[in-house]
Order: C-alpha cells, then sequence, then structure tokens
C-alpha cells in the first residue's frame, strides 16, 4: 500500500465513524421531537376535548338551571346540538386512543354523559310535571352526576398531563443520552486519532527514521549497515527506498572490496619496485667502487715505483686517471644519494626553516671561518615537511651561495619568504656569481653545470636534489639571476602556502656578520 | 708494538694487493693472513688451536658466507668474540652500518676510492689497532678452550 493511503486509511475511518455517530444521533434526536410533538399535540387535544365536554355540560347546566327557575326552554335545542357535537368529537377521538387507561377514562366520561344526559331528562320532566319533591331528587341526582362528570374530566386530564410530562422527562434523558452518546463518540474519536498516529509512527516514521539511521550510518563508513528487511518487504515507497538502498550498499561493498583488492596488489607492486631499487643502489654503490678504487689504486702504484720510468707525460696522463676514478666515485655517492631521496619515507611535521639555516650556515662558517659573509633569515619562517629532506634541500642551497659566493671578497646571504606569481614562495639568495637567464632551463637537470670545474667544484647534483625534494613535497622551484649580480632561488613546499608567524613589515628581518676568526 | 697476525677478508685480488700494500708502505710489518671468503675466514678462526689475530679486516661482500654471517657466528663463540673486527668495505648503507654496529664490529672504515685516503686509512687503522690498541690476551683463549 502506497505510503498516502497509510497515513489516509485512519482518518478516512474516523471520518466515517463520525458520520455514523452523528446519523445515528441525528435519527434519535428526530424521534424524540417527534416523540414529543406528538405527545404535546394530544394533551393539546385532550385539554381541548375536556374544555369542550366542560363548557357543553357547563352551558346545559345553565340552562337547566334557568328552566328550573322559569321554565323558559331558551337554548336548550343549541346547547344540544352543542352536546351532540361533542359527543361525535369523543367518538372520533376514541378511536384513536390506544392507551388503556385513556381509554377507560373516556369510557366513564362517556358513561357519565350518558347518566347526565338521563338524569337531565328526568329533571326537566320533573320541572314539567311540577313536583317539587321530585324536582329536588332530580336536580340532586342530576347534580352527583355532573359532579361525577367533572371528576372524570379532571382524571382525564390528569392522565394527558401526566403522559405529556412522562413524555417530556423521557425526553430530557434522551438529550442528556445523546450527549453522553456524543462524549463518548468524541472519546472514541481521540482514540482513533491516538491509534492513528502510532499506526503512522509505526509503518511510516519508524522505517523512515531506520532508513535515515541507516544511510548516515553507512555514509559514515559503516559500510555493512543494511536495513531491516521486514522494511524492506513493505510495498509503499519506503520499503521500495529500504531495498534499493540494500542493494546499493552490497554494490558499494562489493565495489570497495574490489577497490581495496587492487590497492592490495597496487602496493605489493610498488613494495616489490622499491625492493628492486634498494638492492639495485646497494649493488651500485659496492660494485661499481671496486674497480675505481683498483684504477686509482694501481695508477698511484705506477706513479710512485715507476717515476724513474714514467715521464712528466706519463704521470700527467696518470693523474687524469686518478682525477677521473675518483670523480666518478664521486658521481655514485650522488646518484645514490638521490635515489634514496626518492625512497624514504616523509614524515610530516612543522619544520623551523629559520633554525635550519642558522644551523647549516653555522657549519658552513666553521669550514671556511675567514670568509666575511652576511647573513640574513626572515623571523618566524616555518614550513609543513619533512625535516630531512628540507635540511638537504636547505643544505644544498645554502651551500650553493656559500660556494658561488666565494670569489667575492665580501657576500651576502639571504633566507626569507615572498609574493611570487601569486603564492607565497621561500628563497634563498645570493650576490655571487650568479648565472645567465639564457641557461636558466638545464639548472635544475642532474649534472648540468653552467660552470667550469676550475671555476667552481661540482658536480652537479646540488639543485637535482633541491628538485627532487621539492617534487617530494608536492611544491616547484624555480630562480632568477644575473650574471655576476647573484641568484635568487625560490621554492614552494606543496599545498599548503608557506606560512610567516610575524610580519616581515612589522620586524625586520636580523641580521648577522661574520667576522674573520 | 703487537707482533701479532692481521686476518685479511677480501674477495677481490686488486684490493688485496692495495691493502698490503699500504700496510707495507707505512711500515706495518705483522703477518698478514689473508683469506678469500666467509668460509675460509671461519676455518681459520675457529681452527683448533688457533691463535687469534690482533685484528680482522672484514669485508662485507663476500662470495658463499657474508662478513655479517662471519661477525654474527664469531661473537657468539665465547672465546673468539674479543677479536677485534674492522669492517672495511665499499658500502656506505645504512642497513649495513647499522647490521655490523648492532653485531658487535669494533669499527667500520668505507674504503675510499683514492689511494692516497685509503692507504691513510690503513695506516690509521694499523696504528690504532696494533699500537695502540692492547689485544685481547691469548690466555683467555687458551683457557676458554681449555674449559669448553
Amino acid at each position: 500500500m502506497r505510503l498516502g493511503y497509510k497515513i489516509l486509511l485512519p482518518q478516512a475511518l474516523m471520518i466515517l465513524l463520525l458520520l455514523i455517530a452523528s446519523a445515528a444521533l441525528l435519527r434519535d434526536l428526530k424521534q424524540q421531537e417527534e416523540g414529543l410533538r406528538a405527545t404535546s399535540q394530544r394533551l393539546e387535544r385532550d385539554t381541548r376535548l375536556a374544555g369542550l365536554v366542560k363548557d357543553v355540560h357547563t352551558e346545559t347546566a345553565v340552562e337547566v338551571l334557568s328552566y328550573r327557575i322559569d321554565k323558559k326552554a331558551r337554548r336548550i335545542e343549541a346547547t344540544l346540538s352543542a352536546d351532540r357535537e361533542a359527543e361525535n368529537a369523543l367518538k372520533r377521538y376514541a378511536v384513536d386512543v390506544t392507551d388503556p387507561l385513556q381509554h377507560a377514562l373516556m369510557d366513564a366520561v362517556v358513561e357519565s354523559r350518558d347518566r347526565i344526559r338521563r338524569s337531565r331528562l328526568a329533571l326537566i320532566q320533573a320541572i314539567d310535571a311540577g313536583k317539587e319533591g321530585e324536582i329536588q331528587a332530580a336536580f340532586d341526582r342530576w347534580r352527583i352526576h355532573r359532579r361525577l362528570l367533572d371528576a372524570s374530566l379532571n382524571d382525564w386530564s390528569a392522565l394527558s398531563l401526566y403522559r405529556f410530562a412522562s413524555a417530556s422527562e423521557e425526553a430530557i434523558r434522551g438529550r442528556a443520552a445523546i450527549v453522553r452518546l456524543l462524549l463518548y463518540g468524541v472519546a472514541l474519536a481521540i482514540a482513533i486519532a491516538a491509534a492513528a498516529f502510532f499506526y503512522v509512527r509505526l509503518t511510516v516514521s519508524r522505517p523512515l527514521g531506520m532508513l535515515v539511521n541507516g544511510i548516515a550510518s553507512f555514509g559514515g563508513g559503516k559500510l555493512g549497515v543494511r536495513i531491516d528487511p521486514r522494511i524492506q518487504d513493505s510495498s509503499d515507497e519506503v520499503g521500495q527506498m529500504a531495498k534499493a538502498f540494500n542493494k546499493m550498499a552490497l554494490d558499494i561493498e562489493d565495489l570497495n572490496r574490489g577497490l581495496e583488492l587492487r590497492v592490495h596488489e597496487r602496493t605489493a607492486q610498488l613494495e616489490a619496485a622499491n625492493k628492486e631499487l634498494e638492492s639495485f643502489a646497494y649493488s651500485v654503490s659496492h660494485d661499481l667502487r671496486a674497480p675505481l678504487r683498483t684504477i686509482d689504486g694501481f695508477s698511484k702504484i705506477l706513479e710512485e715505483d715507476y717515476s724513474e720510468k714514467v715521464d712528466e707525460e706519463g704521470r700527467d696522463s696518470l693523474r687524469r686517471v686518478r682525477a677521473a676514478a675518483q670523480k666518478m666515485g664521486h658521481l655514485i655517492d650522488d646518484i645514490l644519494k638521490l635515489s634514496r631521496l626518492s625512497r624514504s619515507d616523509m614524515t610530516y611535521e612543522q619544520v623551523d626553516l629559520g633554525a635550519l639555516a642558522d644551523s647549516i650556515v653555522a657549519e658552513l662558517r666553521s669550514t671556511e671561518s675567514t670568509r666575511r659573509v652576511t647573513y640574513r633569515v626572515a623571523p618566524g619562517l616555518v614550513a609543513r615537511g619533512d625535516k630531512t629532506l628540507i635540511r638537504i634541500l636547505l643544505e644544498n642551497l645554502l651551500a650553493n651561495s656559500w660556494k658561488f659566493t666565494s670569489k667575492h671578497s665580501t657576500a651576502q646571504i639571504e633566507v626569507g619568504a615572498a609574493q611570487k606569481e601569486g603564492e607565497l614562495a621561500y628563497f634563498v639568495r645570493d650576490d655571487g656569481a650568479g648565472f645567465d637567464m639564457a641557461h636558466v632551463g638545464a639548472l635544475f637537470a642532474p649534472f648540468q653545470r653552467l660552470h667550469g670545474m676550475s671555476e667552481f667544484p661540482g658536480t652537479g647534483i646540488g639543485l637535482a636534489t633541491v628538485r627532487r625534494v621539492v617534487q617530494r613535497h608536492g611544491g616547484r622551484c624555480w630562480a632568477e639571476g644575473e650574471v655576476e649580480k647573484g641568484a635568487t632561488f625560490y621554492f614552494t613546499l606543496g599545498a599548503q602556502e608557506p606560512t610567516l608567524r610575524l610580519q616581515q613589515t612589522q620586524h625586520p628581518p636580523h641580521e648577522r656578520e661574520a667576522l674573520p676568526a | 708494538m703487537n707482533e701479532g697476525t692481521i686476518l685479511l677478508v677480501e674477495d677481490n685480488p686488486d684490493d688485496e694487493k692495495l691493502t698490503l700494500r699500504a700496510l707495507k708502505k707505512n711500515n706495518i710489518a705483522n703477518p698478514v693472513k689473508v683469506v678469500r671468503d666467509g668460509q675460509e675466514a671461519l676455518d681459520y678462526l675457529f681452527a683448533p688451536n688457533s691463535k687469534l689475530p690482533s685484528v680482522v679486516l672484514l669485508d662485507l661482500k663476500l662470495p658463499k658466507i657474508g662478513g655479517l654471517e662471519v661477525l654474527k657466528r664469531l661473537r657468539a663463540d665465547a672465546a673468539r668474540k674479543v677479536v677485534p673486527v674492522v669492517i672495511l668495505t665499499s658500502s656506505k648503507e645504512e642497513s649495513d652500518l647499522l647490521g655490523g654496529y648492532s653485531l658487535g664490529a669494533n669499527s667500520y672504515i668505507r674504503k675510499p676510492v683514492d689511494f692516497g685516503q685509503f692507504s691513510e686509512a690503513v695506516r690509521q687503522l694499523g696504528m690504532y689497532w696494533l699500537v695502540l690498541n692492547e689485544a685481547p690476551p691469548q690466555d683467555g683463549l687458551r683457557a676458554a678452550q681449555a674449559k669448553a
């Protein structure tokens, strides 16, 4: 059943109930009204009839009395006809009367009237005869019969009134019953409403709630959550949703499992590849160096032991051989270092670049204490990244700056951060030998050098190392320079912007100058 | 001056020659026993009634049994664990350094390519282990052997 109907059903039921109750109540009310009206009509008729009869007999009595006095028959005929009218009325009325008591009373009235008629006749006859004694007796008899009629009429009236009063009382009681019924009806309606509420809650709110909870739980990561199958079986929209959700959850779980498997496989592959690289690096470090040692060593032996037999040309050749072997040793070391950078795991933490730079510069100073180098670093330089790798990066950049300013009598090296191309980047700047911007493309490539070994020593691996570290952090690096004016090397360390705790404008970067030892 | 033997465990004949030359050049006249692989080294060290060398110069990459394994077995033996062992190798890999030191090597020297430096390193090794350093007593070995 559809959701709408489930909610509508109890309401329809209640409306139906109300309609039925109203109809029943209305019918009862109508019946009572009718009953009351009928009774009221009867009372009216009874009263009228009794009144009529009384009037008739009063008239007759007046006539008879006046006849007794002056023997003049005045309106006797008129009264007789009125009497006949009353007779007919009574007869007509008697047909409708069903009440036995009333019937008896009416019979009594009729009987009384008969007696009155007879005694009246006898009285008139007596009056006509003129015998006073008989007149009085007949008169008394006639009066008694009249009194009896009165009594009967009174009884009859009393009965009518009594019947009417009973009917009224019953009507009142009936009304009270109706009101009571109404109240019961209201109570029942409330009960049905409550039942409807619980019913809706059971069949609509609760399943919906479970559905919502299930979905939220699933969304929160519990992929095993399913909606109770009983809800799923219900044929309304909630059931359909539950069914659809359960199917979807199953599919997602399967997909997830599939993905996890693939991730596992991929990770295993990566780990295997890494292991291969490790053993390769190990072999390189061992196997390539041994022959180099041989080359260098035996060349030296030649130099030393056969110096008389070897001329200057020969010795020069041997020197070159040795130099080449040693250089190759350095190259191998550098390559190994570079590859190690790619293999190591990164641990992210807050790194104080200022402190790192300070310590590196201090080391550089200790190796060449005679140099005059002004070193500035902006305060509050922090970054998020791997401390070891960042240290290597700064070592390379600062060592480069140190090296390429060595030809100048004084040097300035600066470490800071600046807005470049819309983002905040760190930099290491010096005022040393610099470079021609035309060659900037080759700068970060391994083993590419812009200066000869005689000018500045080095294998050309420093900037390649810098770039590798920056890449591993998801950042980028670039350089600007001018020949003999100096160079600035910029780098970012990933999506997070570099942060300066203090504004550079507020606190000028502190300066340090080296004094000769 | 210690007259004890130097045990050179080295598989590379070139390196062997260079090492011997360096020793000679630096006037280190101690007898040198050369073994070519890990098995030979163990055979020599564990030979019955053998004398302990004053120092073992141990290469790591050896055929048959590797240098670290030799070191491990040496250190496992009650009598022989006192022998000074200097690892002399091309490798600077962290795993080797860690392995060597955890197994109880006394020293770890990386063989430089430059022969001059190599010679200097050998000289310093010789000066240290054969002149300055006190070799473990031979009596200890005999006593341990008697106990064993």
